[in-house]
């Protein structure tokens, strides 16, 4: 009896520490405990959660390049209809929020107005609760023309989504939405670029080279089969992006405790070639077009 | 056999309760750090979390891109000052790790504001303060950025 009490607590902690570390996916779950650093919800890569570079934080770059708004660039809210299994809704969930976060920083409200409306059926499609619904949407209405209101709201719509999901133990829609977001706007930056080649877009556009590298790692550590041609794509790009050259030499930082901020120096170059710049070009655009259509 | 069946009854209910309680707790732990990731920071769109134990940390990577500030806000439990987060500059190429901040250095500061004047890979971790006493939590952390 005595054995039967311990393995009962056991087998309750082991479910409570799952419960709030998240996704109980392959290689976590039961050695997680006895581990000395433990995975956190997020995006996990080899052990470690990994962040995706927030949409509306490379729309905001992309605006301050100079780069005119063109809706061309943006996903037709008609493609809504073509969307009808959950991977196919999640990516385009990811990649509508990245439309938005873009026509928001343009401050176009009319099409503000559509892109938030489809972002709304998808997630209600998707069964998200709590984030797009109708008291968002009232909030929304109210601060449309509020570029930095309609941003938060957003933002905060997409963690609180984050978070449904991964509670909800559906952390691969969590990660879809995070792929479809990120080929979005890298999907800018490159579009951007081919208006205007400015070597700082080119830049930015180095930078993420390890993105895409733990966005595969991400979908094929959650082991669905629906995710395979997704993968093999991420995979072409992901032999382009390993292309760019970039070399990081620290410096040390200065802190300001009156003001909470620490400024972090340093220096990084980013080798990336216009050639380069054309074949990554061509592998998001595969990409795209795979999640889009 | 009944006595059996009666104890796992127990279990699983009491399992049902811890599950929901520790929901609620990193649900309110992210409420309170949420507060901090206020215009004009913009979430970044994650919640990064875990139940952590007094000797372990939980850690993630991110890439803080120049021209940008970025804040961190990090808790656990319903008091501030509970978990300590350290940031590390990290390079691919090298596997080299710099500490670039840590808030036990900051009066444990429940957020910080990082303004970037290079693009780097960071790793934060994040860990129990000791001397909270605690032995276990649930540790939150959410990252913005400045408008």
């Amino acid at each position: 009896m005595r054995n039967l009490v311990q393995a009962g607590f056991v087998f309750t902690a082991a479910l409570v520490m799952a419960s709030c570390s998240g996704d109980p996916g392959p290689g976590d779950g039961a050695d997680t405990l006895t581990k000395d650093t433990i995975d956190i919800t997020g995006v996990k890569v080899s052990g470690q959660s990994f962040m995706v570079p927030s949409p509306m934080q490379i729309a905001d770059l992309i605006k301050k390049s100079g780069a005119a708004y063109n809706k061309d660039i943006l996903n037709p809210t008609a493609n809504l209809s073509k969307y009808s299994d959950a991977s196919k809704q999640a990516l385009n969930l990811g990649v509508y929020g990245a439309d938005l976060g873009y026509i928001t920083m343009y401050d176009n409200s009319g099409d503000a107005m559509e892109y938030y409306k489809t972002v709304v059926q998808l997630g209600d499609q998707l069964k998200i609760t709590g984030s797009f619904d109708k008291g968002l949407m009232d909030r929304f209405n109210a601060n449309i023309g509020k570029k930095d209101s309609i941003l938060t709201l957003v933002g905060e719509a997409y963690r609180r989504s984050d978070n449904f999901l991964r509670e909800s133990e559906q952390d691969h829609l969590a990660a879809l939405i995070l792929t479809g977001g990120w080929i979005e706007s890298i999907y800018f930056s490159l579009n951007v670029y081919k208006q205007k080649p400015d070597p700082a877009v080119a830049i930015r556009i180095g930078e993420q080279k390890n993105t895409v590298a733990g966005l595969i790692k991400v979908l094929k550590g959650l082991d669905k089969p629906e995710n395979a041609e997704l993968i093999r794509l991420l995979e072409e790009l992901n032999l382009e992006y390993q292309k760019v050259e970039i070399k990081y030499t620290f410096a040390e930082p200065i802190h300001d405790d009156a003001k909470k901020t620490t400024t972090i120096n340093g220096k990084t170059d980013v080798n990336i070639t216009p050639e380069l710049i054309n074949s990554l070009t061509e592998k998001v655009n595969a990409v795209r077009n795979y999640i889009i259509n | 056999m009944k006595k059996i069946f009666s104890i796992a009854v127990l279990f699983l209910l009491f399992t049902l309760g811890a599950h929901q309680a520790n929901a609620q707790m990193c649900d309110s732990t992210a409420k309170l750090s949420a507060k901090y990731v206020v215009p004009p920071f913009v979430s970044d769109g994650q919640t990064y979390r875990a139940l952590i134990l007094s000797n372990q940390n939980a850690e993630f990577q991110a890439t803080f891109f120049a021209g940008t500030t970025y804040r961190i806000s990090a808790a656990t439990g319903l008091t501030e000052g509970n978990l300590i987060f350290s940031v590390y500059s990290y390079d691919p190429n090298s596997g080299q790790r710099e500490l670039i901040f840590s808030n036990s250095q900051h009066n444990n500061a429940p957020y910080w504001d990082f303004k970037v004047n290079t693009t780097v890979e960071v790793v934060i971790e994040a860990t129990l303060n000791p001397a909270s006493g605690k032995d276990s939590g649930c540790a939150v952390l959410l990252i913005g950025f400045k408008q």
